[in-house]
C-alpha cells in the first residue's frame, strides 16, 4: 500500500514531466504556482472556474492534469463534481484538490525552467 | 499549591505566528497543532514577550520569575508556566452581521477543560446535529432571511438556542472581543474546513528599488489569524525555584499579573511587527 499522497505524487510528477517539454510551459508553470493559493483565497467552485476561464490552453491543461490525477476525466467533469457536491463532500474534495495543486506547484518549480 | 489562572488574548490586528518556511500553497503558514488543525500561538512566544516586558526588574525577581538566562538555564525553573494560547473563537466573513465568530462542541469541550484547571465555571457545552446547521443565541445579528446563517460562502441552516446565548454572555462578560451576538457553533467537520480555508492569507511583495516594480522571486504568501480572533493560555504561578529569593504563587502571581496589565493589558505578540501584525489585548479571565 502506498500513502495517498505518494500515489498523487507519482501521477502529477509524470503530468508535469510531459508539461515541461511542451508548449507553452511558461504558462502552464505560472498557473501551477498560482492555483493553491487560489483554491485557499477564493474557494474551489471560484478556482476552478477561474482556471477554465483564462482560456489559454497551457492554463486549461493545468486543469485537466490536476483533474486526471483525481480521477475525473479533465477540468471540465471536475468543476461539475464541485458544483453538485453536498456540503461534506465539497470540504473533502477542496482538500483533495489543494493536496494535489501543491503537488503540481512543487513539480513545477523543480522540472520547469523559469 | 499553585496558582492557575486563564489568559484570554484578543487579536486587534492579524497574528501570525509563524512557524517558519512552508511548503505548501502558502510560503509562511501558521503554526498548527499536529493532529487537530488548530491554529496556535506557542506558549515561548507569549512567555517571551512578558519577559521582555520585565527585563527592567532586578535579576533576582526576573529570573525567579521567567527563569535564569538560557546560559545558566540549568540553575533552576522560572516560577511561571505558560501554556500555549489557543484558538476558541474565529471570526468568519457573514452576509449578516459582517462577520461571525465561530466555535464548535470540541473547542468548546478542550477550553472548558482548561477552564476548569483555572477554577472557572463555564456554561454546558451545545451539541449540533451536523454540518449543515449552525447554532445561534436567539436574536442574532448574523441570523439571516430563510432561517440562514451565511458564512463565506457555506449557507447554514441557523438554529437558535440559548445554550449558545449562554457561551455569548460568558464571553462578553469576560473579554472585550466583540461576541455579543456574534457567536456561531458549527460542526466540528465544518469547523475543520473553516481553521484550513477561513484563515487570512495575503501575498506580500518586495520592491525593486530601481524599477519600482516586483523584484525578481520576491512575491510570497502569508498566512495569519484574522482580527478578532479569540484565543486562551492556561498560566500557572509555582512558588519561586530560585535559592535567596523566596517567594510564595501569590507573589509570583502578582508580579506576572503586573506585567501583563502594563500598558493597558496590550501587547505585541507573533511576528511581523513592523508591518503592523500580532496586536492583542489580553486579559485574565475571571
Amino acid at each position: 500500500m502506498r500513502t495517498r499522497s505518494q500515489v498523487w505524487a507519482q501521477k502529477a510528477y509524470e503530468k508535469v514531466r510531459e508539461a515541461a517539454r511542451g508548449e507553452g510551459r511558461g504558462e502552464y508553470r505560472d498557473m501551477a504556482l498560482k492555483l493553491p493559493v487560489l483554491v485557499r483565497q477564493a474557494g474551489l467552485s471560484q478556482a476552478l472556474a477561474f482556471v477554465d476561464s483564462r482560456g489559454k490552453d497551457a492554463h486549461r491543461a493545468l486543469g485537466n492534469h490536476l483533474a486526471q490525477v483525481l480521477g475525473y476525466r479533465d477540468l471540465r467533469e471536475l468543476a461539475e463534481a464541485a458544483r453538485q457536491a453536498e456540503l461534506l463532500q465539497y470540504l473533502r474534495l477542496t482538500r483533495e484538490v489543494l493536496a494535489v495543486a501543491e503537488w503540481f506547484k512543487r513539480f513545477a518549480q523543480a522540472l520547469i525552467e523559469e | 499549591m499553585s496558582h492557575a489562572a486563564l489568559l484570554f488574548l484578543h487579536a486587534l490586528s492579524p497574528l501570525h505566528a509563524g512557524t517558519g518556511q512552508g511548503i505548501g500553497a502558502i510560503d509562511l503558514p501558521i503554526a498548527r497543532e499536529k493532529a487537530t488543525g488548530i491554529p496556535y500561538l506557542p506558549g515561548s512566544s507569549l512567555k517571551g514577550v512578558l519577559r521582555d516586558r520585565a527585563s527592567a526588574w532586578d535579576k533576582d525577581t526576573l529570573f525567579a520569575v521567567f527563569g535564569p538566562d538560557t546560559e545558566s538555564a540549568s540553575e533552576h525553573a522560572g516560577a511561571v508556566q505558560v501554556g500555549d494560547a489557543k484558538l476558541l473563537l474565529l471570526p468568519v466573513r457573514s452576509l449578516y452581521g459582517v462577520f461571525a465568530l465561530v466555535t464548535s462542541p470540541y473547542l468548546l469541550e478542550r477550553f472548558r477543560r482548561e477552564a476548569g484547571m483555572a477554577g472557572l465555571q463555564v456554561p454546558g457545552v451545545p451539541q449540533v446535529p451536523d454540518a449543515e446547521h449552525a447554532l445561534l443565541a436567539p436574536g442574532s445579528r448574523v441570523l439571516g432571511d430563510g432561517g440562514k446563517a451565511y458564512l463565506e460562502d457555506l449557507d447554514l441552516k441557523a438554529r437558535e438556542e440559548t445554550g449558545a446565548r449562554a457561551w455569548e454572555d460568558w464571553l462578553a462578560e469576560r473579554t472585550e472581543a466583540p461576541v455579543q451576538g456574534r457567536l456561531a457553533v458549527v460542526h466540528d467537520d465544518l469547523m475543520g474546513f473553516l481553521l484550513e480555508t477561513a484563515t487570512e492569507v495575503v501575498a506580500r511583495i518586495r520592491l525593486d528599488d530601481e524599477t519600482k516594480t516586483v523584484a525578481k522571486g520576491a512575491l510570497w504568501y502569508e498566512e495569519s489569524l484574522p482580527a478578532e480572533s479569540l484565543l486562551y493560555a492556561l498560566v500557572r504561578a509555582d512558588r519561586s525555584f530560585r535559592k535567596g529569593k523566596e517567594l510564595p504563587p501569590e507573589s509570583v502571581w502578582g508580579l506576572f499579573r503586573g506585567v501583563l496589565e502594563e500598558g493597558g493589558g496590550v501587547l505585541q505578540l507573533g511576528g511581523k511587527a513592523t508591518v503592523g501584525r500580532g496586536l492583542c489585548r489580553i486579559v485574565v479571565g475571571r
